[in-house]
């Protein structure tokens, strides 16, 4: 008799083919910054020249967002401000993700008077609505780019705070830690190598949606008139400056929403493609 | 249950206290001195050093934080230079306005989003859910405020349905005039609630405990009724309590859209006035009632699922 | 004429993936006659709880029926609209789930669960809950008026478990579809569990239907046992039958993991694993992991057939098969 008993080969495994989600935000963004970066290049307006000749114009073959009170090419001033609003966003959460990654994950780990000092600020912080808070400190340091960076820094890092805390909690009682512990790895070690980088993919994913929030954030500190300053082009405020004349040329106050809509957007895409991404990789 | 109350408000009150001397000390951020920033156009040396005197600016810093504290627990809440009142006499008036905007977007959000996670839970995966997942989904990239300027000119202006700014007189009247703001400051939560909601209803569909009552033999609608939506709908009570905050710092804006005399639109035109001491007194308002709200829905929600009482 | 009982016949499930289809119960054929207890045995993945899904229409989409009928009463279970099949669920045929926890609603108290399967008494509210009460204590939970406000997280496994059989009780099934209702139960309680359901089986006159992977329960509990793999049942035969001289290599197998005190022979696993449900295809599905077969088992539809009176198996070499002697060849090599 023959026996048969063979090795079945293992199922095979599941492909990671990136998230259409993934690429099709990546693909925005990418063309946002193109189009932004190479705005002299594909524009031959002043984004600042004012032509009172050509006040609040229809869109057209020459002004494809038509022109605003002053004068000035939309399109231009939208491309433009692509580059304000996206560089406050990015330079905006780096502090937050940083720092709240670290608090979190101390906070997490040591447990202890470290988990109540980071659970206390982040309990005083959140008393406070986050619109409100930011608002509020803005108004008192005065507008302008770095006071809004300054604002979000200080109220944006308790949500991965929160996060990374959450995470480093559940992991550290995993059985591979005490594992690890036993094998004479250093606290400080196994946190590094260890639970960080298991906490950082939600925070990752999470960072997208932070920075759809600082976009809104951004153009609603410029939108109030408390953001940057005119007659620089950010978004909020030109929908603040177009809001006046509605009536008689729309496209200045709402092309500027619908890149702001774009961006964010793009983001969450981003997001939510890297979430699956991370979910198909058995996280 | 009660010594669950006692030990959740007992947590709030020196977190409490810690906000009062965060706010406080968020006045020292104004660059300069801030009596004669305050004074503004105004200032002379003796106003400027009257000021100084009666806020206690000459004092060490704790002594500040006393007086300020002495002032808030007499209901001595500031007086605006820019309307030249006490800021207690006009809170009460602005406070209604603001509650009931954002209770009114809070119905909005229920009243569009239980319907719609119910049909995207039906239909998971099919067509009705993406396209509700998509619509809910995008709209959260757009800023509030230029949605609600939208809705102006397409509801207000265009086809003057509704008003297109003001509170009104009498409910009906508050109700219509309310109605684009809230609907504005609603569907941020509405997307939100309704993702969630209808990933808690496919989590409860799921479950063993339904197919047990279908099991049963109970019918489909009693099944819906008594064992999916009350499970399902837990979650989403503790997302309300979160949300609601978002909603009051929301208000801020769509205030100052539409023009509405809340706490938030004084807010900015404090801002805008350089009247820092209201600007700080309505920040700890803002944060009281924030407060309220979180303990209220860590009190509330245990009366939902008997699994997080105590006992 | 309608048939008694219960008759599974042909019937085949399928779960569209996104890797192929799966093919989770593949023509299982069974009659449960009128107050019989069946065994259903086999590992996860056998399809066992899955055809006991089927039968009430309980499947979670995507899966569902693709071929078969199930008869009961003189229908067909698997063509009935929602709303016929909700009357038959609960007074016709029951089920009952593994995991008591996790099958009762953790925010309603006992009584409502147990209540809202009554019919509306007509002594109003106090009636049903007198009616709670003796269905309660029917089932052995001792201090019953207690348990009614009580949610199910703050009873104990055992406990849920009989709450679980109460509530099947207060319908008179038929039949019962018991889907591993001691798994997840300590081994004492275990016992009484079981104790409970041959109790409530000779009270009701109730067809019992006992889903599990363990041998040692089949033993002491069912006159009839039915083995599954991949999706068929591949014996089928009285318990002391299949016990004494098992037919199908598989079966055999499973006997022999199973460590018992009078055993002397050392353990013998079944090398291999379960196949892929995925691309499930003809040929005995036991095949690469079976001692005997040969080429002949991989090819064509293989029918279950009988081979003694009552006892049916789908191995070819049914004959051959019998005792501890196969599953230790394959240990030793041939």
């Amino acid at each position: 008799m023959t026996t048969l008993a063979g090795e079945l080969a293992p199922p095979r495994a599941a492909r990671t083919r990136v998230p259409l989600g993934l690429a099709a935000g990546a693909a925005m963004l990418v063309a946002l910054l193109g189009g932004s970066a190479l705005a002299p290049v594909l524009t031959s307006y002043d984004p600042y020249a004012q032509n009172l000749n050509a006040m609040l114009l229809p869109p057209s073959a020459a002004h494809w967002f038509g022109t605003d009170n002053y004068g000035r090419d939309v399109f231009t001033r939208v491309l433009y401000g692509a580059a304000i609003d996206l560089r406050i966003a990015v330079l905006a959460v780096v502090f937050p993700f940083v720092f709240g990654v670290v608090a979190g994950a101390v906070a997490g780990y040591l447990g202890g008077w470290a988990d109540a000092a980071v659970m206390r600020a982040v309990d005083v912080i959140t008393a406070v609505p986050f619109m409100v808070l930011v608002i509020a400190i803005v108004a008192f340091l005065g507008p302008g780019e770095l006071n809004i960076l300054v604002a979000i820094g200080v109220v944006d890092w308790i949500v991965f705070a929160r996060l990374v805390r959450g995470e480093v909690l559940r992991d550290k009682n995993l059985e591979y830690v005490t594992a690890l512990r036993a094998l004479g790895f250093s606290r400080a070690r196994i946190v590094l190598r260890h639970l960080l980088p298991n906490a950082l993919p939600p925070a990752a994913v999470f960072l997208a949606s932070d920075i759809v929030l600082v976009i809104l954030t951004t153009s609603t500190l410029g939108f109030l008139g408390l953001g940057v300053r005119p007659p620089a082009p950010e978004w909020g405020l030109m929908i603040s400056e177009g809001r006046t004349f509605i009536y008689t040329g729309w496209w200045a106050a709402a092309m500027p929403g619908f890149a702001c809509m774009y961006a964010g957007i793009a983001f969450i895409l981003l997001g939510d493609g890297l979430a699956d991404l991370l979910r198909v990789r058995g996280q | 249950m009660l010594r669950y109350a006692l030990g959740r408000i007992g947590q709030t009150v020196p977190i409490a206290l810690l906000v009062t001397i965060l706010i406080f000390l968020l006045i020292k951020l104004v660059p300069g001195d801030p009596a004669s920033a305050i004074l503004g156009d105004r200032a002379t040396d003796a106003s400027v050093a009257a000021l100084r005197h009666q806020w206690g600016l000459d004092r060490p810093i704790w002594e500040q934080y006393a007086v300020y504290m002495r002032n808030l627990a007499t209901g001595n809440l500031g007086t605006s230079l820019r309307y030249q009142s006490p800021v207690a006499d006009m809170l009460p008036a602005r406070t209604s306005v603001t509650f009931f905007l954002v209770v009114y977007s809070l119905v909005l959000s229920v009243a569009i989003a239980v319907p719609l996670a119910l049909v995207a839970a039906a239909y998971r995966d099919r067509w009705p859910d993406q396209v509700i997942r998509a619509s809910m989904a995008l709209p959260l990239a757009a800023p509030a405020f230029w949605v609600g300027i939208l809705l102006l000119i397409v509801f207000s202006l265009k086809l003057r349905l509704f008003p297109a700014d003001g509170y009104g007189g009498g409910f009906a009247d508050h109700v219509r005039h309310l109605f684009l703001p809230a609907l504005t400051l609603s569907y941020a939560f509405a997307s939100v609630l309704c993702r969630n909601l209808r990933s808690s209803l496919v989590d409860v569909l799921q479950t063993t405990y339904v197919d047990f009552a279908r099991a049963k033999g109970l019918r489909r609608r009693v099944v819906l009724f008594r064992h999916v939506f009350r499970a399902a709908l837990l979650p989403a009570v503790t997302l309300i309590g979160v949300r609601l905050t978002y909603a009051i710092g929301g208000s801020v804006v769509i205030e100052t859209v539409f023009a509405i005399p809340g706490l938030g639109s004084w807010m900015v035109d404090s801002i805008l006035a350089r009247d820092y001491v209201v600007v700080q007194t309505l920040t700890l308002m803002f944060a009281l009632g924030t407060m309220l709200i979180n303990l209220a829905t860590d009190l509330i929600y245990p009366l939902f699922d008997p699994r997080l009482r105590m006992g | 004429m309608t048939e008694p009982g219960l008759v599974v016949d042909g019937l085949t499930v399928e779960i569209p993936t996104s890797r192929g289809v799966v093919r989770a119960v593949r023509g299982v054929t069974l009659r449960v006659a009128p107050g019989e207890a069946m065994a259903l045995v086999g590992e996860s993945g056998s399809g066992k709880s899955m055809t006991c899904r089927a039968i009430v229409r309980l499947l979670h989409p995507p899966a569902r029926i693709t071929a078969g009928a199930v008869r009961f009463q003189g229908r067909d279970l698997a063509a009935l609209s929602e709303p016929e099949i909700e009357r038959i669920r609960g007074t016709g045929i029951a089920m009952v789930f593994q995991d008591p926890m996790s099958a009762l609603n953790p925010v309603l108290t006992i009584e409502r669960q147990v209540a809202e399967v009554l019919p509306a008494a007509a002594g109003g509210p106090r009636e049903r809950r007198r009616q709670v009460v003796a269905l309660l204590r029917q089932v052995g939970i001792a201090d019953a008026e207690r348990r009614l406000r009580a949610y199910p997280h703050q009873l104990s496994g055992g406990q849920r478990q009989r709450v679980m059989l109460a509530i099947v009780l207060a319908r008179r099934p038929a039949v019962l579809l018991a889907d591993e209702p001691t798994t997840a139960l300590d081994v004492t309680i275990q016992a009484q569990i079981l104790t409970e359901l041959r109790r409530l089986q000779a009270h009701l006159g109730m067809a019992l239907v006992l889903v599990t992977h363990d041998l040692g329960v089949v033993r002491r509990t069912v006159q009839r046992v039915a083995v599954m793999y991949a999706g068929q049942v591949v014996e089928l035969a009285p318990t002391a039958a299949l016990f004494a001289r098992p037919r199908h290599p598989y079966t055999a197998g499973l006997i022999n993991s199973v460590p018992s005190v009078d055993r002397r022979a050392a353990l013998a696993p079944i090398p291999g694993t379960p196949p892929d449900p995925v691309g499930l295809g003809d040929g005995c599905a036991f095949a690469p992991r079976c001692p005997i077969a040969s080429a002949e088992c991989l090819r064509g539809e293989i029918p279950l057939r009988a081979v003694a009176d009552g006892h049916w198996s789908r191995c070819l070499k049914a004959h051959v098969v019998g005792g501890a002697r196969v599953a230790g060849t394959a240990a030793q090599g041939s």
